[in-house]
């Protein structure tokens, strides 16, 4: 049998279920000092006086550092981006002013974390407040200067133009005009917040146990920030309660810690995150704005062109940014065979809390406008919500987009009529007639999204030339241990995907052995595992960087285990195989009943080794995989090339009823089809979709970030915020449908982000339900709120136009 | 309006998972912290700060509270069920393998809560409808799952549970 | 979060008293509803400490007052700056007076208040409505101030 493809029960699982998970909060020790963050209650505000006294005289106060000490000890995190990304001064405290709501302005580490909060009471501030811009747009007209140095709030610019959009818009039968539509700000925000403990050790190195989800990046920041060597700063984690990219850039808050723990003596310091102050202060997701778009259709409703102008808001420090410039451009037509695109494309902070990748991270903005586009068209058109999408699809793969990423495989029309089936799509289609009748307002929406996985990190050099990445690659290491264990430790630093299991099972396939046979260390370790800059769980990538390291070491375990054992066995090499005997994991000699279990080749190698002769030196039963995709560099000129190795797809399909008493969009019935090529834990994938669904419902009924003129977040509480619950959530009718990609060995796609696909469903079966109405949805959010401001004042004379 | 003076301690016994603890607590303290710095139970999460996500929930005679909302010491002299305290003579708790078995979740953070919560439910109401069950969990918040597993869970351990009864 | 608010009333009391009473911190302070204490610093401006609260969210604030602009006996002017339970806020408040029929002495007034932090975002909804409560009970205790016998 095969445990590829098997609804494996997770080895997780063990320790999590008994509350036995080792989260960062969880580490207790004597003496460790908690850490409190004193955050500005102004969205933009020059620091003029901090007077400390009074909390440094507090009793169980060890220390309180504010913008003196880090200008003292600390160097501005690098910025990726170009100039004038470079003049932003990015640090772990606001030194003169500070621009965003909720920005660290002091901290104060104390013997017990009710202590130091009572004695950030007892700081004073004297603030001179700043006029604050809230929107990208306004932004852009440099009135309110953010970070001086730089000048403007304009943090990147290109145009990405392919095909001959002009001739396109003057053959067209019919063109479109959407002055604008607009992404709304919301985040996945985990249950477990930010945390991490701090050690500035003796030797001058400094040790992290923290929940980051991208440790070998952060190490890269952390360790110039900190003026240390790369290798002085160790950085562990261990189980992690949800990252979904939000714990990317949580190293600014543990070089905060880190400086703590230095100016108590080193004394080890924890910091955990408080709900409000991950609302305030922790990453959202990108905000858009899509500017004057034009679409050219055929007669046939075939679109043969878009021409658009899209703002992103990056919040008030760059940070990850501006690559989200880049990313997009992955899905640049989304799932539509249109070859004409010609997109203005610019960045700017704004005095909001700063974004960091969000699950489905600037691709699903895209993703979103493109299937704006296709449902606005579709219904100014008179064409069917199915059959427009059946007209425009991309139908042949590998297919090459007009920008040079080559989509692997896929068959979009499959998956509509999987959804439509079920979601009882005929069905619904009477009842919303005969809803329609009765003046009630119900909708059905299509949206088709894709997942991008495995990035090429060239594309970093379209957004910056100078910048030295490219290519991507995870690394595996394996060692067959004295007890004839197979022991590996992946590169990756999951977060609940799941990966010691999916890891297990790809090895007890390549060995024939069971899975429990197969040891996968949890957490990761930057002193211990080895792993490469690209190293992590983020952007779809495990299922094929991850599981191609893993098949990598098997493949050269094996080969060591196969010469070892035809050496010891006196045969073949090609006379030895793998399996399972009666005392467990064994290589024998074929047809015969000559074998040898593990822990004795094991043995031979580590305890027993006298008689090996020199053609066995090279035989350790230690491996190291590095697995490095095939890319190549994009052409940065012409912003082209393959951008990501695999396209996973979602097509989901929504139908809403909007109460007109309550103007509350519900859900009556969903549908999400999942094609993540080769499955290899079918349970793992549908975790996966639901999950990225439940996220991408919230967002497009309850979530968002709002922010008031002055920069005041409206939404900085969970009770405020409304995260999905039990009560929210539809049930989900699940399906899927296998195109296997022909760019991994195992035919997966990396598929964890879900594209966003409810909220192209849900913004498509609110216009539905809507049109008639005089509405045309121009925004993601449909909150109570949001729907009845629609139906107040209908937009369609404005909003669309068509010619 | 801040404390600058030590606080005068208080004390508070309870009986947590069938162990009886004395300790000297601060008025103020939080019994989800006196569980996880004092008694070094951290299977009971920290989720947010105004009682929405109930990672923290625990059962204080036999009731499922969110220990964020309760002091340690509003808790003296009661018996307290916690994550740590449902695994039986090296046994799981029904509800703890029907979680893994439908995969009820992935990074595991809400887990401890949503086991309480799903524990105090069938302990009252064997037999659950759906409803009961989504309204049994509305106040515990999980950004992994979707709910949808867990919901099958609860209802697979349900059954389990009326098996054995 | 900004809110602005404007009125005017009638005190019996002439201009010059009533200007004595607005442009006097320590006399105008007390008459704010939840007044506690007063401090005059050392330049020139006075720190007011006061009770707020919303629902069961309570604590003190403390105001640090500036008169500025006053013009006597025509008009008193304060700025203030504050902060409460992680939160700021920053008021501007005029009085403009003009002499009424019959000796006593009309009062226009106008107020901007602007809050930040996270009271705004607990609280931001019920702020309007507690404000102008609250200002109304000031101006009713100025009132009753100045036109003894009048009062309510």
């Amino acid at each position: 049998m095969s445990w590829v493809g098997s609804s494996l029960r997770r080895k997780e699982d063990d320790r999590l279920v008994r509350g036995q998970g080792l989260f960062a909060d969880d580490e207790l020790g004597a003496g460790m000092l908690h850490l409190y963050i004193l955050r500005s209650p102004y969205a933009h505000a020059r620091i003029l006086n901090i007077d400390t006294t009074a909390a440094e005289a507090l009793p169980g106060v060890a220390c309180v550092l504010t913008g003196k000490d880090i200008l003292a000890h600390c160097d501005p995190f690098m910025q990726l981006g170009p100039s004038p990304c470079d003049k932003i001064r990015d640090l772990p405290l606001a030194i003169d002013k500070a621009i965003f709501q909720g920005e660290p302005v002091a901290a104060i580490a104390a013997t017990s974390p009710a202590l130091a909060m009572d004695a950030g009471q007892l700081i004073e501030i004297d603030y001179e407040m700043l006029d604050a811009v809230v929107d990208a747009g306004e932004a852009l007209a440099d009135k309110v200067i953010l970070h001086e140095a730089a000048g403007t709030n304009r943090t990147w610019h290109g145009v990405y133009e392919y095909g001959d959009v002009e001739q396109a818009f003057r053959d067209a039968a019919h063109v479109v005009r959407i002055p604008r539509l607009h992404f709304h700000r919301y985040a996945s925000t985990p249950v477990e917040g930010n945390a991490c403990v701090a050690e500035w050790t003796r030797q001058g190195t400094v040790d992290f146990l923290c929940n980051n989800s991208f440790p070998g990046f952060a190490q890269q920041l952390l360790a110039p920030g900190l003026r240390l060597k790369v290798d002085q700063v160790r950085i562990r984690t261990h189980d992690i309660g949800g990252s979904f990219g939000n714990k990317i850039w949580n190293y600014v808050y543990m070089a905060l810690a880190a400086l703590a723990s230095k100016k108590a003596g080193g004394r080890r310091v924890k910091w955990a995150e408080l709900r409000t102050e991950h609302l305030l202060g922790s990453g959202h997701g990108n905000e858009r704005t899509f500017l004057d778009t034009e679409v050219a259709l055929d007669s046939k409703g075939v679109i043969t062109a878009v021409r658009s102008r899209h703002i992103d808001d990056c919040g008030a420090y760059t940070r990850y940014e501006p690559l989200g410039c880049v990313i997009w451009s992955q899905v640049l037509p989304a799932t539509y065979k249109l070859r004409n695109i010609r997109i203005d494309f610019t960045q700017a902070v704004t005095n909001k809390c700063p974004v960091v990748p969000n699950r489905g991270y600037s691709r699903m903005q895209q993703l979103w406008f493109m299937e704006r586009v296709v449902d606005i068209c579709a219904h100014e058109l008179r064409i069917p919500a199915d059959e427009m999408r059946l007209r425009n699809y991309i139908t042949e793969f590998p297919y090459e987009t007009p920008n040079g990423c080559v989509y692997d495989s896929g068959n979009y029309p499959a998956m509509l009529a999987k959804a439509k089936q079920l979601v009882d799509w005929d069905k619904w289609q009477k009842l919303q007639a005969a809803a329609r009748a009765e003046g009630r307002l119900l909708g059905i929406g299509i949206g088709t999204t894709l997942d991008s996985g495995t990035n090429n990190f060239g594309q970093a050099q379209i957004m910056n030339p100078h910048l030295p990445f490219s290519g991507n690659a995870e690394v595996c290491t394996m060692r067959l241990d004295f007890d004839g264990a197979l022991v590996i430790c992946l590169g990756t630093g999951p977060s609940g995907q799941g990966h010691e299991t999916a890891t297990s099972q790809v090895v007890a396939d390549e060995f024939g052995i069971d899975p429990s046979a197969v040891q996968v260390r949890s957490g990761f370790d930057t002193a211990w595992n080895t792993f490469v800059g690209h190293s992590g769980t983020y952007a779809s990538q495990f299922a094929v960087t991850g599981l191609s390291a893993v098949y990598g070491a098997c493949q050269k375990m094996k080969a060591e285990m196969r010469k070892l054992a035809a050496f010891l066995l006196k045969a073949p090499e090609d006379q030895i195989e793998f399996g399972s005997g009666a005392q467990g994991p064994e290589v024998r000699v074929r047809g015969t009943d000559k074998a040898m279990g593990y822990w004795q080749l094991s043995n031979v190698i580590n305890n027993n080794n006298a008689m090996l002769d020199a053609s066995l030196a090279d035989v350790t039963l230690n491996i190291r995989h590095v697995y490095r995709p095939p890319f190549s560099v994009p052409d940065t000129k012409r912003k082209f090339g393959n951008l990501t190795l695999t396209y996973a797809a979602q097509l989901h399909i929504a139908v809403v009823e909007i109460s007109r008493e309550t103007s509350r969009a519900q859900i009556l019935a969903y549908a999400a089809v999942d094609d993540c090529g080769t499955v290899i834990n079918p349970k793992i994938v549908a975790g996966q979709v639901h999950g990225a669904t439940s996220h991408g419902i919230g967002a497009a009924l309850m979530e968002s970030f709002n922010y008031d003129e002055s920069g005041n977040l409206l939404t900085s509480t969970f009770s405020d915020y409304c995260p999905i619950t039990s009560l929210n959530i539809p049930d989900i009718a699940y399906g899927s449908i296998q195109t296997p990609s022909p760019f991994s060995y195992n035919g997966a796609k990396g598929m964890g982000e879900g594209g966003g696909a409810p909220l192209h469903a849900i913004s498509a079966a609110v216009q539905d339900a809507l049109y008639e109405s005089g509405v045309i949805v121009t925004g993601s959010h449909h909150s109570p709120p949001a729907i009845f401001a629609a139906l107040q004042e209908p937009n369609r004379a404005h909003a669309v136009s068509v010619k | 309006m801040s404390t600058t003076e030590p606080i005068a301690l208080v004390p508070v016994e309870v009986t947590v998972n069938g162990q009886w603890y004395r300790r000297e607590v601060e008025p103020r303290l939080l019994l989800v912290q006196f569980l996880r710095e004092e008694l070094r139970l951290t299977g009971t999460h920290i989720g947010c700060d105004t009682t929405y996500c109930g990672a923290c929930t625990v059962l204080l005679n036999g009731a499922p509270v969110k220990s964020c909302t309760v002091l340690a010491v509003q808790a003296d002299g009661s018996e307290i069920l916690t994550v740590e305290g449902l695994e039986q003579d090296g046994k799981l708790h029904p509800l703890q393998t029907a979680f893994s078995e439908h995969h009820g979740l992935q990074c595991g953070y809400c887990t401890p809560g949503m086991l309480m919560s799903a524990h105090a439910l069938l302990a009252a109401n064997p037999e659950p409808s759906s409803k009961d069950i989504r309204k049994a969990i509305q106040g515990n918040l999980c950004r992994c799952t979707g709910y949808q597993n867990i919901f099958k869970a609860i209802e697979a351990a349900a059954t389990e549970l009326r098996g054995k009864g | 979060m900004g809110i602005k608010f404007d009125g005017e009333f009638s005190v019996a009391a002439a201009p010059q008293v009533v200007y004595d009473l607005l442009s006097d911190p320590q006399k105008f302070a007390p008459l704010l509803p939840t007044y506690r204490s007063l401090e005059a610093k050392d330049d020139g401006t006075t720190d007011v400490t006061v009770e707020v609260g919303v629902g069961k969210i309570r604590g003190s604030a403390v105001i640090n007052l500036a008169l500025e602009g006053e013009e006597a006996p025509r008009r008193a002017a304060y700025s203030g700056k504050g902060k409460v339970m992680g939160s700021a806020f920053n008021m501007q408040t005029a009085f403009d007076l003009e002499a009424a029929e019959g000796g006593g002495t009309r009062v226009k007034w106008e107020g901007d208040l602007s809050m930040f932090g996270k009271l705004v975002a607990l609280a931001g909804g019920l702020i309007r409505p507690i404000a102008k409560k609250d200002i109304q009970r000031l101006i009713d205790a100025i009132q009753a101030a100045l036109s003894p016998g009048q009062a309510g």
